[in-house]
């Protein structure tokens, strides 16, 4: 019994799962929510309400913190918040907005995408899955219709016409090939569309293999700096549908990563794949904390305490960065430590109820502990097999974020003092890490958070010291060359380098080359020059290429004229629709608005700079020329970075008759 | 998350920003001392917010180091060259 897909559906929950055929099994199942007040007798009343009117039953409730007497009792979330309201908000409350479907396989321990017999945490794992590709040839951004969609199966079908028609095809196929999985471009974006379509033509949608759709609306939020956005989803119960291009768990981690963080999580890869990794690990946790019988919390009622600003300061400061000064270095090593942030957590049991009592070991580094080592298993195999590439990658970006939402304000198992307790640890260990190359006689030219950049030998040695007196583990590249780029002031940047590894390939952070936001012709140029440059061993032989390097520059430069206009698009994630000040990005979303495209916050926009001076700006599809002064000075900015792979007496080379453009640097 | 405040590495910043401004105000022959103040305020902004919660403890920390590493390279220099 293969768990597909899960939803709460008429007071229980439907498991769909899947041996050789597809079958839906409901169970019955009515959870209770906890409660417990702070002062039950003030209460008394509510409480013989809540009796006489919903099932209630007086229970000891299990938390992180310690055990508490309360009520379970058998309502929704609304009860729930109607009784916080009238108890003033003198009750904690438990298990109010767990997934029901989520919570009945913790409970039962089952889990999504996997059998009875299976381990959750095992990288390996099987699936009998049948699988179809839909793709929507029209622009989902432009066009309302569908007239032209490709379905690949066993064959690949092309389907064109009118609207009605191609529709009316597609269903028949859907309906007649019954795939387990459907992966779609820009699903969500088009299966709002073609609902809308089917009502109008009175087709019948098979996506769903009940008829019934689960509906996500569309949303415009604040994520690590940025705005996100994210499209109404329609899901349909018993088939997974994952939008290829939206779906940033299947971006970063293919199939494979989805059903891991089905598994993983406990929640349907319909749910997986539109979620982030934020929301998976927080999942993850609510999952094996319902697995231990430990209540989640509604809200959290544990407030950071009381401290002078002053103690705030010292204790929030942040990973560890070292300032490394701008140039080019021969044999560096760069030392990494795998998953350093769960990695202190488990070691040094940092977990909400640690911080006061900090004899017993923590429900946090309980529950990540099994994780991590998953991800450390992941890690070494995906060396020997890639399919364990996309796995270790979602992995990796849970254990990633499980560390920035202890500190977030909502977290269900979370507190700003682990949070500081984290980055504190980590500090130490990059300085101890620091003493023990230099005791070495390794020279210490970088480091940022959890790794270290170091000239000396032998590597072999520092990383086996370091690791027996850290206790974490690490893993070493070597360079034969590095390039840590400066700032605009000169000195040297955190965050910006590229460097030859031994193995032949570049490994570039920083630069326009690896940047979202730069205009393909400009990547292409930075990327021919790095595969040049990747033929270098030495600084010596570096400079032997000077020159075939700098006429990629120059050869940019001239054939830029002719370049097709959408070469040029600028990506950008716009973060708000009303600008103060004129720029580029608020010209680009009036031109979008002009061309009647609705735009949102968090959602990504393409646009070509046709007159910079006058923030002119036109959407990719429609853009016929641009603006060569601006865009060669994009190419200038481009080339300068390489060049410091030359020493500062190579230089950027400035194209005669040309300048710099000062608005290419705010792009 | 949630609550952010300046840290001790943009403060540094911000002091070398002012630094920078006040120079313009020094007489010519002067000007180069202040650029090279604000260069080596700036040198161990990074390190330095690791025991410093004071920006301005950090940029006179970071220029003390460079300038005592300058005086030693000297004496050094000097010693080689046989001077007392």
């Amino acid at each position: 019994m293969w768990i597909l897909d899960s939803a709460y559906r008429n007071g229980g929950v439907d498991l769909w799962t899947k041996d050789r055929t597809v079958t839906r099994i409901h169970h019955d199942y009515v959870p209770p929510f906890y409660i417990h007040f702070h002062d039950p007798h003030s209460h008394h009343e509510m409480i013989d309400v809540l009796e006489e009117r919903y099932r209630s039953e007086e229970c000891t409730i299990k938390t992180i913190f310690g055990e508490f007497p309360g009520y379970s009792v058998y309502a929704g979330r609304d009860v729930a918040e109607a009784i916080e309201k009238q108890a003033n908000f003198d009750a904690d409350l438990y298990n109010v907005d767990v997934r029901r479907d989520q919570r009945f396989m913790a409970e039962q321990g089952i889990a999504p995408c996997s059998t009875e017999n299976d381990s959750r945490f095992s990288p390996e794992f099987t699936h009998e899955l049948n699988i179809a590709e839909v793709k929507v040839l029209d622009d989902p951004a432009l066009s309302a219709f569908c007239s032209d969609i490709e379905i690949i199966h066993d064959e690949t079908t092309l389907l064109t016409g009118q609207t009605k028609d191609v529709l009316a095809d597609l269903f028949f196929i859907i309906a007649s090939i019954d795939p387990d999985l459907i992966l779609m471009p820009d699903a969500d974006r088009w299966m709002p569309k073609i609902r809308k379509q089917a009502l109008k033509y009175d087709l019948d949608m098979p996506f769903s293999r009940n008829g019934k759709y689960r509906q996500m609306d569309s949303r415009s939020y604040w994520s690590y700096g940025r705005m996100e956005h994210k499209e109404s989803a329609l899901i349909p119960d018993g088939r997974i549908l994952i939008d290829t291009e939206q779906s940033f768990v299947y971006q970063e981690g293919g199939l494979e990563g989805v059903l891991m963080a089905a598994r993983i999580s406990g929640l349907s890869p319909n749910l997986s794949s539109r979620f982030t990794p934020g929301t998976l690990i927080s999942s993850y946790e609510v999952y094996e904390a319902v697995k231990r019988g430990i209540a989640v919390p509604f809200r959290k009622s544990d407030p950071e305490l009381v401290r002078h600003v002053a103690t705030l300061q010292a204790a929030d400061r942040g990973g560890m960065m070292f300032q490394p000064s701008p140039g080019i270095y021969e044999n560096v090593d760069e030392l990494d430590f795998t998953s350093m942030y769960p990695s202190i957590i488990v070691q040094s049991n940092l977990s909400p109820e640690t911080i006061e009592h900090t004899g017993r070991r923590g429900f946090l580094p309980v529950a990540l502990e099994p994780l991590l080592d998953l991800r450390i298993t992941t890690k070494r195999l995906k060396k020997i097999d890639p399919k364990f590439a996309g796995i270790d990658s979602i992995l990796k970006w849970m254990l990633v974020t499980c560390f920035g939402y202890t500190g977030y304000k909502n977290a269900k198992f979370g507190r700003i003092e682990v949070h500081e307790g984290i980055t504190g640890r980590s500090r130490d260990i990059l300085l101890k890490t620091k003493d023990i190359a230099e005791e070495m006689n390794f020279c210490v030219l970088h480091g940022i958070v959890d790794c270290l950049w170091v000239q000396g030998a032998p590597i072999a040695a520092l990383k086996e010291r370091v690791e027996h007196e850290t206790r974490l583990l690490s893993e070493i590249e070597h360079f034969d060359w590095i390039v840590f780029e400066p700032m605009n002031d000169g000195t040297g940047a955190y965050n910006r380098y590229f460097g030859r590894l031994s193995d032949g390939s570049i490994k570039v952070r920083g630069i326009a080359a690896r940047r979202h936001d730069t205009p393909e012709y400009v990547r292409d140029m930075q990327g021919r020059m790095l595969k040049v440059i990747a033929g270098a061993k030495s600084i010596a032989e570096l400079e032997q290429i000077q020159e075939e390097v700098k006429n990629i520059f120059r050869d940019s430069v001239k054939a830029l004229p002719a370049a097709p206009s959408k070469s040029m698009a600028i990506s950008r994630r716009i973060s708000r629709l009303t600008y103060a000040h004129r720029c580029l990005e608020g010209a680009a979303v009036q031109a979008y608005q002009k061309q009647g495209v609705e735009v949102a916050p968090g959602m990504k926009i393409r646009y070509v700079v046709t007159d910079a001076r006058r923030y002119q700006v036109r959407p990719e599809w429609v853009a016929d020329s641009f603006d060569i002064p601006f865009y060669t000075a994009l190419l200038e900015k481009a080339w300068t970075e390489i060049s410091f792979a030359f020493g500062k007496e190579a230089g950027p080379e400035k194209n005669p008759g040309n300048f710099s453009h000062p608005m290419a640097m705010s792009v | 998350m949630g609550r952010s405040f300046e840290s001790v590495r943009q403060g540094v910043k911000s002091i070398a920003d002012r630094w920078s401004r006040t120079t313009r105000a020094l007489k010519k022959e002067d000007q180069q001392y202040g650029e090279k103040l604000v260069e080596l305020a700036k040198k161990h902004s990074s390190e330095s917010f690791v025991g410093c919660d004071d920006p301005l403890e950090a940029a006179v920390f970071s220029v003390l180091v460079e300038i005592l590493k300058r005086q030693d390279a000297i004496e050094s220099a000097q010693r080689a060259n046989g001077e007392p």
